[in-house]
């Protein structure tokens, strides 16, 4: 038996067999198309940045733990890979998948084709030149050494510019919707369009090019790192999560008042935070103390979300049986809950004073834009990346083995790291325990990341492998197989059912 | 509940009409009368309680925020401060000495001594036992550790030849009271402690030797309690 | 100093003004309202309330079963 697919993507490829207007069926069919090329070189790039960083991340985590490992060539250092590993996770692979999800995304729920998607594959390629020359760069030894921004002035204004060139095509589908009323999804994605630029060139103009003084330094650079986090990759996290759910399930979304909700209280509290990563520093009270405050607020909107986003599956969760997308969306989603409940108790003075400077927070970071973000990504890719191809994805085995090894990986990673992180904090703050013992404590804990990575290595593999089978698979004419018509037509019969009664 | 014979053509969905949203009513009355607690999708209010904890949120942000703001001066680094007075120099607490003392100890010289006491036999001799450490007067200790020692010599008739460094510029007068009244009253060494104001006064009468280690028979010349 | 302060203000100002803006424009152009239509967004008649759009290649379908709440899948 050939490939069997869905009764929508088959719809997308097979002329109608209903008698829905014919206009809009073409009308979706334009908009995959139109932005068939650049999504997916997009998402194309990103998953080679994803394996680099991938291959960065484990050598990474193995120098934790066996710091003598290629450590006499300085590329290879650990001061240089480690932000190189950074930078190219999320400026290679999460920054530019979330923009090829976010003008999918904007095309769809405004019902417009994607304007000048060649110019766009252009622009692309410019942002991975300076993705490169930033990580080479970092390599090299020219890292700026500003947590997040690492990447010398060169490379930034080189992204800067090709996002620029990129978000406002993505604005302008936006502008020429033909559905005027927005969706929250579209909310979160506009905003996010336009926090991203702001966060960026604010902070690299503050820190980079023209830096400002003393601790005020800190204060933007957690500022940003922070907000990087909330303003960027949340918003659009969310909005794929707002569509897929229950674009996925075909139920709409609990409560829209709750959704609207969320949105706006994120836009008022999240920007606030950040400072309260320099608890004990030397900053003024006050500054910590709003920060604080504002992580706490932060609760508000992601309860909304939660709730939200939870009563939407009741009843549905047998679905996650049958969907890859929605397993990966769901686990995301999830996470968003545990990781910003987890963020805000963080803010807390007395917990921050334990948990600061110690494995504890990367466990949280990684819990943010890996199993929240990423997973949500990669639940987005398994939806959209078969609808431009207009090709079913080759192997479910394949992704089977993706979701479990990643979502395994990812909890192994960051359970027992937070872990060894309070173990690490509480350490550190005994005066009587000498330095080097609380290093030599957290070892066992590094040593597992390193099998979580392998994990996870393998996850992101096997993902490469299906996207480049898929894309290299030659296209055929498409043949439902029998079983499957015999399917779709129970199926419609039972839609016809439901609304009989 | 069979399918219908003959099923009506469905009816064109546009989401910009209103018969549409009947449509869904109808789906929606359908599963309601099949389910009792299907909610109306987009249209469910906020829970009560998610009002409430939103309520204690604000007030907790609120009193947080007056409670720790440190007079929103840029100046104060202490949440607890009120941020009035700014700066007014608190008088330092009393050190304790025990915590001090041991603190020093495993910082400056467990390395060599080791965190027991005991030395490493032929390099470093002990201090747990010593017949250098277990003395009524202290003025030989303080000097070692101002200035170091070097040289041969006897631990509890064990021969070293060895050089310990001075400490002279990298430790206060505090601290060598505090490390040596912990190094004569720890691993069962019951010497008596050693007031502060004594390392001043030894730090400033060996002024003249700067960093030069003393010898072991040096320190036999000088008395053991000047 | 100066230019900071300028800088720091005007840009309070400008996002302060955007999100009210952006406000003003929702609450007049009806975003806010009507919530039921707006959550109905994400279909169409192809991909219609009730239809569940996502499976893994190639695997059984789920059963049809006509008493669940989400009619099809
Ligand atoms: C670099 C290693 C080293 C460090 C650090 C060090 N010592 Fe020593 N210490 C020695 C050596 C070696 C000798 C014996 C010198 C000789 O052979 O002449 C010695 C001798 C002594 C003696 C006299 C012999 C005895 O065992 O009673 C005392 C007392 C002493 N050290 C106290 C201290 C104190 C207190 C500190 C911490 C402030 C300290 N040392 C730090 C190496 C060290």
């Amino acid at each position: 038996m050939n490939s069997q697919s869905s009764p929508s993507l088959r719809q997308a490829l097979t002329p109608s067999d209903n008698d829905s207007s014919p206009e809009r069926k073409a009308l979706l069919a334009e908009i995959d198309a139109s932005c068939r090329r650049p999504v997916l070189f997009m998402f194309a790039n990103g998953l080679l940045w994803l394996m680099a960083g991938t291959a960065l991340a484990l050598l990474t985590s193995y120098k934790m733990h066996s710091p003598n490992f290629l450590a006499d060539w300085s590329w290879l250092t650990f001061g240089r890979v480690r932000p190189a590993h950074l930078n190219t996770m999320v400026y290679g692979f999460a920054s530019q998948v979330a923009i090829g999800v976010a003008i999918w995304l904007m095309c769809r729920l405004g019902r417009v084709p994607f304007m000048q998607g060649g110019l766009v594959v252009g622009a692309t390629i410019f942002w991975n030149i300076g993705v490169t020359v930033g990580i080479v760069g970092i390599l090299a030894g020219d890292s700026t050494s500003i947590e997040w921004l690492e990447m010398p002035g060169y490379a930034a204004y080189i992204l800067f510019i090709a996002y620029a060139l990129i978000a406002i095509w993505a604005i302008i589908a936006f502008r020429f919707r033909r559905e005027r009323h927005l969706y929250v999804s579209q909310w979160y994605l506009l905003a996010a369009l336009f926090w991203f630029p702001w966060l960026y060139s604010a902070a690299n103009m503050m820190l980079v090019i023209d830096p400002v003084r003393g601790t005020v330094q800190g204060a933007v650079n957690w500022w940003f790192a922070h907000n990087v986090l909330g303003l960027w990759f949340t918003p659009i996290g969310l909005a794929a999560i707002y569509y897929f759910i229950p674009k996925v399930i075909g139920r709409p979304i609990h409560s829209y008042f709750l959704s609207t909700l969320g949105f706006w209280s994120l836009a008022l509290f999240y920007n606030w935070a950040g400072i309260h990563h320099l608890i004990g520093g030397p900053m003024p009270a006050w500054l910590i103390t709003v920060s604080v405050v504002a992580s706490m607020m932060m609760i508000i909107p992601v309860v909304t979300v939660a709730i939200n986003h939870h009563m939407t599956m009741v009843g549905h969760f047998k679905k996650l049986k049958y969907s890859p997308t929605l397993r990966f969306i769901v686990f995301g989603a999830m996470s968003y809950t545990v990781v910003s409940l987890q963020g805000s108790s963080m803010a807390i003075r007395s917990l921050n004073e334990v948990t600061h400077f110690t494995h504890y927070t990367i466990a949280h970071a990684h819990l943010g834009v890996y199993a929240f973000f990423t997973m949500v990504m990669f639940g987005s890719m398994y939806y959209i990346v078969p609808r431009l191809a207009l090709r079913e994805w080759p192997s479910a085995r394949l992704i089977s083995i993706h979701f479990w090894t990643t979502a395994l990986g990812i909890l192994l990673y960051v359970v027992p790291l937070s872990v060894g992180g309070v173990l690490q904090g509480l350490a550190m703050n005994n005066p009587d325990i000498p330095f080097l013992k609380t290093v030599e404590l957290t070892k066992p804990y590094l040593v597992t990341r390193t099998f979580a990575g392998i994990l996870m290595t393998v996850g992101h593999t096997v993902f490469a492998v299906n996207f480049v089978w898929i894309l290299a698979r030659r296209r055929k004419a498409y043949q439902p197989p029998v079983p499957f018509i015999a399917a779709g037509l129970q199926q419609e019969a039972g839609a016809q059912l439901g609304k009989d009664i | 509940m069979n399918p219908p014979s003959n099923p009506p053509p469905a009816p064109k969905l546009d989401p910009h009409e209103d018969h549409e949203l009947h449509d869904v009513m109808q789906i929606h009355t359908a599963i309601l009368r099949r389910e009792k607690a299907e909610p109306q999708e987009g249209l469910e209010p906020m829970p009560i309680w998610l009002a409430a904890l939103f309520g204690a949120l604000l007030l907790w942000g609120g009193y947080y925020l007056g409670r720790y703001n440190g007079g929103f001066k840029a100046l104060v680094f202490d949440e607890k401060s009120s941020g009035l007075p700014i700066m007014a120099a608190k008088p330092p607490g009393s050190v304790d000495m025990v915590v001090l003392g041991k603190r020093t100890y495993t910082a400056m010289c467990a390395p060599c001594h080791q965190e027991t006491g005991l030395g490493l036999p032929g390099q470093f001799p002990p201090l747990a036992g010593s017949d250098w450490v277990n003395t009524a007067g202290h003025a030989r200790l303080v000097r070692i550790v101002l200035n170091g020692l070097t040289g041969p010599m006897e631990v509890n008739g064990q021969p070293f030849n060895n050089s310990m460094p001075p400490w002279r510029d990298s430790i206060t007068d505090e601290q060598v009271a505090a490390v040596l009244t912990y190094v004569r009253q720890s691993w069962g060494n019951k010497a008596p402690g050693v007031p502060i104001d004594d390392v001043k006064v030894i730090r400033d009468k060996t002024k003249e030797r700067a960093n030069q280690p003393w010898t072991a028979d040096l320190l036999k010349a000088t008395p053991e309690s000047e | 100093m100066l230019i900071y302060i300028i800088i720091l203000a005007g840009s309070f100002v400008f996002l302060t003004g955007s999100a009210l803006l952006a406000l003003r424009w929702a609450l007049r152009t009806g975003q806010l309202r009507d919530s039921r239509r707006t959550a109905l967004l994400v279909f169409d008649e192809d991909e219609p309330v009730g239809r569940m759009t996502d499976y893994f290649p190639g695997r059984p379908l789920p059963p049809t079963d006509p008493a669940s709440p989400s009619i099809s899948k």
